[in-house]
């Protein structure tokens, strides 16, 4: 492999707009069913490090493109001690664009989404995990091949730009209307405030089944209501609610990348006191067909890469990409949002390895224009839905938990990290 | 322990709900969470400024105010403060980057090159048009900086990959003062081009003289 490597077209954009109210560092977390040790953690991570070499390095400017160098130093595992998905220190030239956390009986890694989307990291985590728990002398093994093995080389394919790859030049979308934006205190000191809702799995996937859609366009569809009720006096101007949702292009573009490969997609509504239940989730079940549908992904991937493949941006200097690309994120990007709302799905690992792992959670950072985001994941028929928020108020978190335990009456358990509530 | 308000399980170790912060019946001891560390008061972090950046930055401000007052006031015939607001700014940048940061040692030299530079130019055309700075004085600050980021990469060969990007803007800028000339900004050619010169030498000696690491590291900075 080399030992340097050009930012993908969608890892462009986060050491741009990166700063403390927007930390671009995504977490992915799986709750062991025992204590971590941190000697075998490390050990693990050692071994596995070598098999991501796309992780394990640092971020450098050039004259027109920021770019990845390979680190010398070896990455080490830390104790969690602060708020999840906290910034990465960019302008330190020592410190890591990722991350692996241990706390009580969970092991985190947090990712800079510079370097990888939900899915590398998930293949991260995953085999982390599994030669964690190989150190500790479980008996482990992979025979349904649901994992990288930690032994394997990694292949030119895993660190190839899938997007320049499946670039076909397309009409691009129009810029999108300004959405509605949730509003709120921030914490003192800033923070992220993290609430997990845990529920089956297959009884949510039978509840959305009743009302014939899938469980992402039931919680969507959820959390449009919410917003809706939370935000009922503020929005005056009827803007429509718009989530954000990112979207795994692996699915329908061959690929084997482990890079960022994701487009992201706006489901909205725009809301009236009249629309029921089933008419929002029978829209945004509509959408989310036509939107994760290859002709319509093309589209998106056509109108993100036309800027970056014209000459005159290319051989623009560094610095005045930066202006560009947060003015974009800006105005074309956070405005035209509510908030976001990603699920990395059921997770699949090895049966002899699923034993050992109690949950699985996502969380997704805020921003300063989207102060609440919402991500889902399942493992072993516990879903997760976790919201990390900057903001002080809860209340569209709360209408969201009341509603899926009124519209689905599952038993739903709730867990958090308190932050900023003094306690 | 269930949120009848929410009506959902609230985990063990919440007192009040995380939801809808309503109090919890909770008898006996709180458990540990197992989802989360207990966090150390955090304090808000200290801007990146820092209070003395702030009074720096205040007192080049009053400085600058105090000057252009005096001026108007004591009638604007001759625009003194105009010499002295560049001055300020550039002691200003002086303490600020190149005193007080963590910058690296190349982006101070570049940022102190650069500031100076544009310093001497806006006395130049304030002071006439002998175009001194752009004819001598630029051209030979872009060499001396350039060989003073070349000796020390030279000094250890393993700064080469560090000072590599600073090197090579470096190389980029020694032909600045060319540009100035072709923009009618300087009349004499000869330190011009010989700064031209000294850029390319440069960089042509790198190429050849150092390993493999600095033509790899010219194909990372100049990727486009």
């Amino acid at each position: 492999m080399e030992e340097w490597y050009k930012l993908d077209h969608a890892g462009k954009l986060f050491p741009a707009v990166a700063n403390k109210e927007n930390s671009s560092a995504y977490r992915l977390s799986m709750m062991l069913t025992k204590p971590v040790n941190p000697e075998a953690l490390q050990q693990a991570l050692d071994k596995v490090i070598s098999r991501f070499p796309l992780l394990n390095v640092e971020l450098r400017n050039g004259l027109f493109w920021k770019f990845l160098r390979e680190r010398d130093e070896r990455l080490l595992v830390q104790p969690e001690t602060v708020y999840p998905c906290a910034p990465v220190h960019l302008a330190d030239r020592h410190s890591s664009l990722v991350r692996v956390l241990y706390y009580g009986n969970k092991i985190s890694v947090e990712i800079f989404h510079a370097l990888t989307d939900g899915g590398g990291a998930l293949e991260f985590l995953k085999t982390l995990v599994f030669q964690y728990l190989r150190q500790l002398g479980e008996k482990v093994d992979d025979k349904e091949g649901r994992i990288l093995p930690p032994a394997s080389f990694a292949t030119y394919a895993e660190a190839q730009d899938s997007f320049k790859t499946h670039f076909k030049p397309a009409s691009a979308k129009r810029k999108a209307p300004e959405a509605l934006q949730i509003q709120g205190t921030r914490f003192v000191p800033h923070g992220h405030h993290v609430i997990h809702g845990f529920v089956s799995a297959s009884r949510l996937n039978a509840a959305a089944k009743g009302v014939g859609v899938t469980i992402t366009a039931y919680l969507t569809a959820i959390l449009i209501m919410a917003v809706h009720r939370s935000t009922l006096s503020l929005n005056t101007e009827n803007r429509p609610i718009v989530i954000a949702m990112p979207v795994n292009l692996r699915k329908q573009f061959p690929s084997s990348s482990l890079r960022n490969f994701f487009a992201v997609i706006p489901i909205g509504v725009a809301m009236n006191d009249h629309l029921t239940f089933e008419q929002i989730a029978e829209t945004v079940q509509r959408q989310l067909t036509e939107k994760t549908a290859k002709p319509y992904l093309s589209e998106v991937i056509a109108g993100s890469l036309k800027y970056e493949n014209r000459l005159f941006s290319r051989l623009a200097p560094l610095k005045l990409k930066d202006l560009a690309i947060r003015y974009g994120f800006d105005h074309y990007g956070e405005e035209a949002k509510t908030l976001t709302l990603t699920n990395l799905g059921k997770v699949d690992v090895p049966s002899a390895m699923a034993s050992h792992i109690e949950a699985m959670e996502t969380t997704m950072y805020p921003t300063a224009k989207s102060p609440i985001n919402c991500a889902v994941s399942s493992i072993n028929d516990r879903l997760t839905v976790t919201f990390a928020r900057n903001i002080v108020e809860s209340d569209v978190i709360m209408h969201f938990f009341r509603q899926l335990v009124r519209l689905s009456g599952l038993d739903v358990a709730v867990a958090g990290n308190d932050w900023g509530m003094g306690a | 322990m269930k949120c009848v308000s929410c009506e959902v399980r609230v985990d063990a170790v919440h007192t009040v709900c995380p939801l809808c912060r309503r109090s919890l019946d909770r008898h006996g001891s709180r458990p540990v969470n197992r989802w989360y560390p207990a966090y150390a008061a955090a304090a808000e972090e200290p801007s990146a400024g820092g209070l003395t950046s702030r009074w720096l930055a205040f007192a080049a401000m009053a400085v600058i105010c105090v000057a252009l007052f005096i001026n108007v006031l004591s009638g604007h015939d001759v625009w003194w403060s105009l010499y002295v607001v560049p001055c300020v700014l550039f002691a200003w940048l002086f303490i600020k980057h190149t005193v007080m940061s963590a910058a690296h040692p190349g982006a101070k030299i570049i940022v102190q090159l650069l500031a100076l530079s544009g310093l001497l130019l806006w006395i130049d055309s304030l002071s006439g048009t002998d175009w001194w700075s752009a004819n001598y004085v630029i051209p030979f600050m872009e060499m001396a900086a350039t060989a003073l980021i070349s000796v020390i990469c030279a000094t250890k060969p393993l700064r080469l990959r560090e000072f590599a990007g600073y090197l090579l803007t470096m190389i980029v800028l020694g032909f600045m003062p060319l540009l100035l000339h072709a923009a009618g900004m300087s009349q004499v050619l000869w330190p011009s081009a010989a700064a031209a010169l000294y850029a390319a030498l440069t960089f042509g000696g790198m190429w050849l003289l150092a390993d493999k690491g600095f033509r790899k590291e010219v194909k990372r900075r100049l990727h486009y």
